[in-house]
């Protein structure tokens, strides 16, 4: 009973100075809301960045190359060498394209198409999943057969609830059959995984034999491959034959090449983020000791200002225990909803800040929230505590002359 | 035996160096039950001083008290807070209502720490306010009330608890006399309904209310009433 009755006098004070109870409350709220911010901005950027290469998906190998003013192509023998690695390798597809222009059906229409030129193994080396009809096959590679299969973005632009399997459209004036449809690799929701531009560009594929440039875009060079890779180990021994095949071909004379897999990314791309988070993590802390400095500050000031009401409470007979309850109390409450305020604003400005900087939906750590605002309501507590428990150990005639 | 009883109390500031006050300097004093007592003296005759001793606010540096036979100057700081809130009611001239709470709640404060049940502890802050004429402005915080009001407040949170022993520092010094009378009225009041009544003052027309008059100086009692009449008697 004694204890509500703290309580009610602890609530008395917090409301009748609402303009300290509010200050007191800012230094915590500022610096839990930092903390929050910046480590969950900083793990949204790496779940993003994590998310984006688990898509283009691991293990997988980007060689580019290129020969300066020679018409000689190392094409068709890179493309037999690749194949010729089965042991560590799933597949491996040339990695080019041509733009498109304008593709009709009927009334529907894709704009800016991008023509994606792919071999029988390009779905298993870009991710893609077959929804319906058949993939590309060694023999439409083989005889450059006019056929072409559908991004989820050009299927749903060309043809929406009609199923195209079978149909034609015209690429460049070329009629080419639409032999099947691939799932969405982004989804379309614009949500964690579905940044918009990247559903539209990745799905909006229309993928042929790379065969079929001759007819297309006869004097192009395909100077990108993918290969995907059987495991980690195997693209490590991949990448170190490719880049073996390549140093008897190209110097640094003739022209340039490059081999390079995403894992290589995603281990960096860890490294960036852990120091990232360690540097922005130190700077809210320093936020946050900073806003205890302010509560103890604060605080301090407070009891300095309030010694006389401990003397008036101590005349009247409050026991040490029951004065320093009521501050306990006093400072504990306005810590607590501090820090609370301190989280909702945190997960609030993550959210918003999130959308507004990087377009993404992040979701606020909330593990290093409660850490951030359990430090600072300890602050609060015990440097709202410790002045009363001296302010309180005077003799009330000391404390009443105080002020 | 006596309520008060003190024997030969010094209170010193900064003992042994040439700032040295003695602000009590050996004091020896009974007060009994039901008395009425008037200490008088100038600014800085350690009249304060003495209110604070016997108020167990301030612990004297040497000498003995015994407030209703209990050696107070051997008390731990538990045992200070509950003789303070049960056995004596407080007056000061300043007042001493807290701020931000109501007059209601400034009188309940005692029986709160008292530990008296929030039905009682309501009951009797009102049967208290209603004694000063104080019962429709319960609600308004000190700030809302002229000095004579919160110097009631102030009576009412002192005998709301029904101490047996009241301590007035100067009651009337902030206000003016019409004022002065309704609180000494309602001191002589509290007297005659029971209560031991002691009153500080540098006024000689206020301390004429009470039956005793005590008068000290530099920290020295220089005359007690009680004991020029028991030397004419």
């Amino acid at each position: 009973m004694r204890f509500i009755q703290s309580f009610r006098i602890a609530f008395k004070a917090i409301s009748a100075k609402k303009g300290r109870s509010f200050l007191t409350m800012l230094g915590i709220i500022i610096g839990v809301a930092a903390v929050i911010i910046l480590v969950s901005l900083v793990q949204g950027y790496r779940d993003q960045m994590m998310d984006y290469w688990a898509k283009q998906g691991e293990n997988k190998i980007q060689i580019d190359y290129y020969l300066w003013g020679s018409n000689k192509s190392l094409e068709d023998e890179l493309y037999t060498y690749c194949q010729s690695l089965d042991e560590y390798i799933d597949g491996v597809t040339p990695s080019a394209s041509i733009w498109g222009g304008n593709i009709q059906h009927g009334t529907k229409r894709l704009q800016d198409s991008q023509i994606f030129l792919g071999s029988d193994q390009y779905s298993i080396c870009s991710g893609f999943v077959l929804d319906s009809g058949r993939d590309l096959s060694y023999i439409d590679v083989k005889n450059a057969n006019r056929v072409c299969v559908l991004g989820d973005y050009a299927r749903e632009k060309l043809f929406n609830y009609e199923d195209p399997v079978g149909k034609n459209i015209l690429i460049k004036g070329e009629r080419f059959t639409v032999i099947g449809v691939y799932k969405p690799l982004y989804g379309e929701d614009g949500g964690a995984n579905g940044d918009e531009w990247m559903h539209q560009y990745y799905d909006g594929a229309i993928v042929v034999p790379y065969t079929v440039k001759r007819i297309l875009e006869p004097s192009m060079q395909i100077n990108s491959f993918i290969v995907k890779a059987k495991d980690k180990e195997s693209t490590t021994k991949a990448i170190s034959y490719l880049g073996n095949w390549f140093s008897g071909r190209i110097t640094q004379d003739n022209g340039y090449y490059d081999v390079y897999s995403s894992n290589t990314y995603i281990d960096s791309t860890n490294e960036e983020t852990r120091m990232l988070k360690i540097v922005l993590g130190g700077i809210a802390g320093i936020a946050l000791l900073v806003g205890g400095i302010g509560i103890m500050n604060i605080m301090l000031v407070t009891v300095k200002e309030r010694t006389r009401e401990i003397g008036i409470r101590k005349a009247i007979g409050a026991e040490r225990r029951t004065i320093v309850g009521q501050f306990l109390i006093e400072s504990s409450v306005l810590s607590f909803v501090g820090g609370l305020i301190g989280i909702a604003v945190g997960a609030l400005g993550t959210v918003i800040l999130g959308k507004v900087l990087f377009n993404m939906t992040l979701y606020p750590s909330m593990g290093i929230g409660l850490g951030a605002a359990g430090v600072s309501v300890l602050i609060g507590i015990l440097f709202g505590a410790y002045p009363a428990i001296r302010a309180s150990g005077l003799q009330p005639v000391e404390a009443l002359r105080g002020e | 035996m006596s309520l008060i009883d003190i024997k030969n109390v010094y209170k010193i500031y900064n003992e042994g160096l040439d700032s040295e006050v003695r602000a009590l300097n050996g004091v020896t004093l009974q007060i009994d039950r039901r008395e009425f007592v008037a200490i008088i003296g100038a600014s800085g005759s350690g009249k304060s001083t003495l209110m604070n001793v016997i108020g167990c606010l301030d612990i004297p540096t040497y000498g003995e008290y015994s407030l209703d036979g209990e050696e107070i100057t051997e008390m731990t700081d538990h045992e200070l807070s509950r003789i303070r809130n049960r056995e004596i009611g407080f007056i000061f001239q300043g007042f001493n209502l807290i701020e931000d709470l109501t007059a209601l709640e400034n009188v309940e404060l005692p029986l709160i720490y008292r530990g008296t049940r929030p039905s009682e502890r309501r009951d009797l802050a009102e049967q208290a306010l209603e004694k000063v004429g104080l019962y429709d402005r319960m609600h308004h915080h000190p700030k809302e009330m002229s000095g004579g009001q919160q110097q009631r407040v102030a009576i009412a949170r002192a005998l709301a608890s029904k101490p047996p022993l009241i301590l007035a520092d100067e009651p009337t010094g902030n206000l003016d006399s019409r004022t002065s009378a309704d609180v000494m009225a309602l001191l002589r009041e509290l007297h005659s309904s029971g209560s031991t009544v002691i009153l500080i003052t540098h006024d000689d027309g206020i301390a004429a209310s009470a039956e005793r008059v005590v008068r000290i100086k530099d920290g020295q009692i220089v005359s007690d009433s009680a004991a020029a009449g028991e030397a004419t008697s």
